[in-house]
């Protein structure tokens, strides 16, 4: 990352850069100039991302509880009691070990459709800005109206014809990442694609696939880290709203959206069961986000740079 | 002016029958024969039949979309296959309740950003504003869905202050149709100003360093006032723009939220749709989603012309 990143600052990209090494310049890098590496926020998402894998990883050999074991007898618990640290659902099935679980279906989800719409978006995005004027006008505006098309409506078109499940999930989270991984990275793309030595290496007889993976796609790989980071946050927004409505996976998996959906009914009398699903959602997202807009703003010495100014 | 008008109107329009065509042509790919899709996939073959005799499904596909188009026009989309009810009509009495719904929350949350992201990049080096950017991250992170069910648990369930769902008409009841909407239209505006509130921060901190400002205080004004005369105006576009990519996810968080509080709109109507598969219901109603995201998209271009003289100018030109 370090040293994509630090790429990105050399090749120009942020042109504007070293100006902002004013208070006890400690190296040629501008992030490092106060002295602090590793931003808060930088921090606490890596440690919320860290967590949700390391429960997801622990609840594929162990959960407190059975996972399918219903007990109705004992359904509607409080937290702390009979050794669930979470209370029970309106089946007796344990809380804490249905979040477990849920961990996995959201970041399979997530990773899933991330890294395909990564991947397939990106190389859209640099066809595009390797192709002729009049090709890129158009895929340019294809990608306009696909981004303003929501991954919902897109998941709901496609449960219709193939009924709810993770698959359609994934392929509709796809379908709408796609032209968002491509928009981003056409333009940084196109930058780097008028730099000399792009010229250079041309002139000296490298192919469009050779300079494309030598040149550009180190270029940008920060930026692009970024977006999969935001994107990711998103995906697992988009996956805990569409279990919620039904279009997830069925059961027996477990997803933090259905328990939420399954919570409603008895919201009377449990009330924390609507509380802890939504929780385990929201810092698994929130984590991303933290990754996100970290990496940004240390690749992004200008808004730092903006906010001490604006601070005077 | 008119002649911008004109172009985003025809580009409306053209992008309107990409969005058709896209629909249409989905549900058809993915599945070549609804008929199954609409009955089961263990209906006798003769049910199957009648079904698509009645429902035209032998009909080229050209002639179907034509047909499926007129109807959307003359506003006669046939009666819904599953629960029998007309599905035009339908639309009609819920579309008011949905755009209410949306345009409300966006109202709120614009109405929100300007003012807490101007505090915040005012107060971008304290504690203040770097508090207000961590809670904007935690709103953006929330899902809509979840702020809706909290919000009935402890203000309907627990303190039963308002409805925890269900809807009145304004012609009925004008204050238990206000009632209704308070916990919809504050879940809805959360992530909304969220987002908005991050993009007006960002906005203003770009404005507060321009020259503009500096020479509006040198002929005299005061810091707010140059503010307010020339930085709101160019701060409007970039957030503008994110205003408009923000109207999808809106759109979407409509139809979860009518499912949280059981209103009866358009996103409610289109989900049982779904689970029901009723293909024709599903492609009217997601035609009149991108419907809606596309002439909002095409307001918000008007806006744009207005806002700014640069981009006419260019545009005109062009």
């Amino acid at each position: 990352m370090n040293r994509q990143g630090s790429s990105v600052q050399a090749s120009g990209i942020h042109a504007d850069a070293p100006k902002t090494a004013i208070e006890g310049t400690t190296g040629p890098q501008p992030h490092r100039s106060r002295g602090r590496r590793f931003p808060a926020p930088l921090v606490t998402g890596t440690a919320l991302i860290a967590s949700a894998c390391l429960v997801a990883l622990i609840s594929l050999w162990w959960t407190p509880f059975d996972l399918t074991g219903v007990d109705t007898a004992g359904s509607l618990l409080p937290p702390l009691s009979d050794g669930h640290l979470l209370g029970t659902d309106r089946l007796g099935r344990d809380v804490t070990s249905q979040i477990m679980a849920g961990a996995r279906n959201s970041l399979i989800v997530g990773g899933a459709a991330t890294g395909i719409a990564i991947v397939v978006g990106v190389v859209v995005g640099l066809i595009t800005a390797a192709s002729g004027r009049v090709a890129r006008e158009v895929i340019t505006r294809v990608i306009d109206i696909g981004v303003a098309i929501p991954a919902l409506l897109v998941a709901l078109v496609l449960a219709t014809v193939l009924g709810p499940g993770r698959a359609t999930v994934i392929a509709a989270i796809v379908i709408s990442f796609v032209p968002w991984a491509a928009r981003v990275s056409v333009g940084p793309a196109r930058q780097i694609l008028a730099r000399e030595y792009v010229e250079a290496a041309f002139a000296y007889g490298r192919s469009r696939w050779y300079v494309m993976m030598r040149h550009v796609l180190p270029n940008i790989g920060s930026l692009i880290a970024v977006q999969a980071a935001i994107m990711f946050a998103t995906a697992v927004l988009a996956e805990a709203a569409l279990s919620f409505l039904g279009v997830g996976e069925p059961p027996p998996a477990q997803s933090w959206g259905r328990l939420l959906s399954e919570s409603q009914s008895v919201a009377h009398q449990a009330p924390t069961l609507v509380i802890f699903p939504g929780l385990a959602i929201t810092a698994v997202v929130l984590g991303f986000m933290l990754l996100g807009n970290g990496v940004h703003a240390l690749l992004d010495p200008h808004q730092r740079r903006r906010e001490m100014e604006a601070r005077e | 002016m008119g002649r911008i008008a004109l172009r985003s109107f025809a580009v409306l329009l053209g992008s309107a029958l990409v969005g058709s065509l896209l629909v249409f042509g989905l549900l058809r790919l993915l599945r070549g024969d609804i008929a199954w899709v609409i009955a089961g996939q263990d209906a006798p073959v003769e049910a199957v039949q009648e079904l698509r005799d009645e429902l035209g499904l032998d009909r080229p596909w050209f002639v179907q979309y034509v047909d499926w188009l007129g109807g959307l026009v003359r506003g006669d989309l046939g009666q819904s296959y599953a629960s029998g009810y007309d599905i035009a009509e339908q639309i009609r009495i819920r579309m008011g309740l949905t755009l209410s719904l949306a345009v409300l929350s966006l109202l709120l949350s614009l109405a929100f950003a300007i003012a807490v992201g101007t505090y915040a990049a005012l107060h971008s080096g304290d504690g203040r504003g770097r508090a207000l950017d961590l809670t904007a991250q935690l709103g953006i992170s929330i899902p809509t869905f979840w702020i809706g069910m909290l919000l009935i648990s402890f203000i309907s369930i627990r303190m039963g202050w308002l409805p925890a769902g269900g809807y009145v008409s304004w012609r009925e009841d004008p204050v238990g149709a206000i009632r209704s909407l308070i916990l919809p239209v504050l879940t809805l505006s959360v992530h909304l100003g969220a987002v908005l509130t991050r993009y007006v921060r960002s906005a203003m901190l770009d404005i507060l360093n321009e020259d503009y400002i500096r020479s509006a205080m040198a002929k005299g004004r005061t810091f707010g006032s140059a503010v307010a005369t020339h930085g709101i105006r160019n701060g409007a576009v970039p957030v503008l723009t994110v205003g408009v990519l923000a109207l999808g996810s809106l759109l979407t968080g409509v139809a979860v939220v009518e499912v949280v509080f059981s209103l009866p709109g358009l996103g409610r109507m289109l989900l049982d749709a779904v689970l029901s598969r009723e293909v024709i219901v599903v492609q009217s109603l997601v035609f009149i989603f991108i419907l809606m995201i596309l002439v909002l998209n095409f307001l918000m271009d008007l806006a744009y012309g207005l806002l700014d003289p640069r981009i006419r100018d260019k545009r005109s030109v062009a």
